[in-house]
């Protein structure tokens, strides 16, 4: 397959990108801290990139370990700027969810968290928003039968819509779906976008699987390069049409589809302005780099 | 890294970001200095009010009111006032317990589990911003005598 050739216009624009990229390495602000806060999950999912697990006795990290981490570089962050996401293993397994979000409201940093959907019911979903929750992203992997068959659980797709469909209500959030694109639901993408739009979503972001975790070991799970292609012009049509904005999600430098297929030009922050904190306690730039893989 | 050298790094990011901008990739611009207002939208949920008894409608002091992540007692005039500081800025409602923690000492009551609704809640003195602003409400008790 040959790649098309970027345009003179966009070139010049990239290099001007390149020279913005390497300022902002240097000014270094760290503004997104992802806390890793549980490695347990009630879903096995076949694409899943963290080391998560359904064992009960693995321990998560106390909310107190997490934000004495926090107070001590406070000084150096603007709260107000930083923007912490909760991530897992599956978040809302663990019942202290809403503690830390107070404690973290009280320090004047916004917070969210990304989600299966699984326990977000209108009782959860309340005491969230109580407790100060200001970004939330649930995952939805396609239609029920992909969906659930990626997410190895017959139920996961209606609790998840169901979720979807009620945190679209919520106006004073930031939500969006985030959808892997695989080979499973790759040609029902155009009914998957109805069904976000029918259902109040504003926003969506589609990623295509990094080989890591249990997704490296499935054929399934890798789009081949036509259907790379034929996904970029999938989101270039619907980021068009204006229904709903789609953007692919962060990772690779996309060539003539840069600017095309996401609101930006690709600029990994990843320990430049988004650092981690993994469920044991490491610090890492990303949840995707693991110990394992660095 | 010194102040002066990161505002330099800024305005030449700025500058960059306008020339992208300059070449049709305007909403890149946007997103290469985020004018993003992060905050979340909060409200202070008031509730005050006399804890009374019912047989003489005489204050009672020392009742202690509990409601989410506050609680106080009640003074010598039976007033009492719980807050919840971080309240979201819609319908809400509060579970209130009124508990006689001191005995005998000013009269024996009965405890009392209640519940206090905000609908279509108006706040007042809020920031224009992410903070909209205090709710109350009044909520006058009468505790009966344990028999």
């Amino acid at each position: 397959m040959k790649a098309a050739k970027i345009s003179f216009r966009k070139r010049i624009a990239l290099h001007l990108f390149k020279r913005f990229k390497k300022n902002e390495a240097k000014i270094h602000q760290l503004n997104y801290i992802l806390w890793e806060c549980t490695l347990r999950c009630n879903l096995n999912c076949l694409h899943c990139g963290s080391d998560c697990t359904k064992d009960a006795t693995v321990k998560d990290m106390p909310i107190p370990d997490f934000l004495t981490a926090l107070d001590q570089i406070t000084p150096l962050v603007n709260p107000k700027h930083t923007m912490i996401v909760l991530t897992g293993g599956e978040v809302l397994v663990r019942q202290d969810i809403e503690m830390a979000g107070i404690e973290l409201y009280k320090r004047g940093f916004p917070w969210g968290i990304v989600s299966n959907g699984m326990l977000l019911s209108e009782k959860r979903l309340n005491s969230l928003l109580n407790s100060g929750m200001r970004a939330l992203t649930i995952s939805l992997d396609g239609l029920e039968k992909s969906h659930n068959w990626l997410r190895n659980n017959p139920k996961s797709f209606d609790n998840a819509l169901a979720a979807i469909r009620r945190a679209a209500k919520i106006e004073e959030i930031k939500f969006d779906v985030v959808t892997c694109v695989n080979r499973e639901n790759y040609n029902e993408l155009s009914e998957l976008r109805d069904l976000l739009i029918e259902s109040g979503v504003n926003e969506w972001r589609v990623f295509t699987i990094f080989p890591i975790g249990r997704a490296k070991e499935n054929d399934r799970l890798q789009l081949n390069p036509e259907e790379f292609r034929g996904l970029f012009e999938f989101i270039k049509r619907t980021r068009k049409e204006g229904k709903i904005l789609l953007n692919y999600g962060c990772e690779g430098f996309l060539g003539n589809y840069e600017k095309e297929v996401r609101d930006d030009f690709f600029f990994c922050r990843a320990g430049i302005n988004v650092a981690s904190v993994l469920a044991d306690g490491s610090i890492s730039a990303c949840p995707n780099l693991r110990g394992n893989f660095v | 890294m010194s102040k002066a050298k990161i505002t330099f790094l800024k305005t030449s990011n700025a500058i960059l970001a306008g020339l992208i901008a300059l070449l049709g990739f305007a909403s890149s611009c946007e997103k290469i200095n985020p004018k993003v207002e992060y905050g979340t939208p909060s409200a202070k949920f008031i509730v005050n009010g006399r804890v009374l008894s019912a047989d003489s409608y005489k204050a009672i002091p020392n009742i202690r009111v509990v409601m989410r992540n506050d609680s106080t007692t009640t003074d010598s005039e039976g007033r009492y006032q719980v807050v919840d500081n971080f309240g979201f800025p819609t319908d809400q409602s509060y579970a209130i317990q009124f508990k006689d923690m001191d005995g005998a000492a000013n009269g024996d009551y009965q405890n009392l589990d209640t519940v206090l609704e905000f609908k279509d809640p108006q706040f007042e003195n809020g920031d224009g911003n992410w903070y909209s602003g205090e709710s109350s409400k009044t909520l006058d008790i009468e505790l009966n005598q344990k028999k």
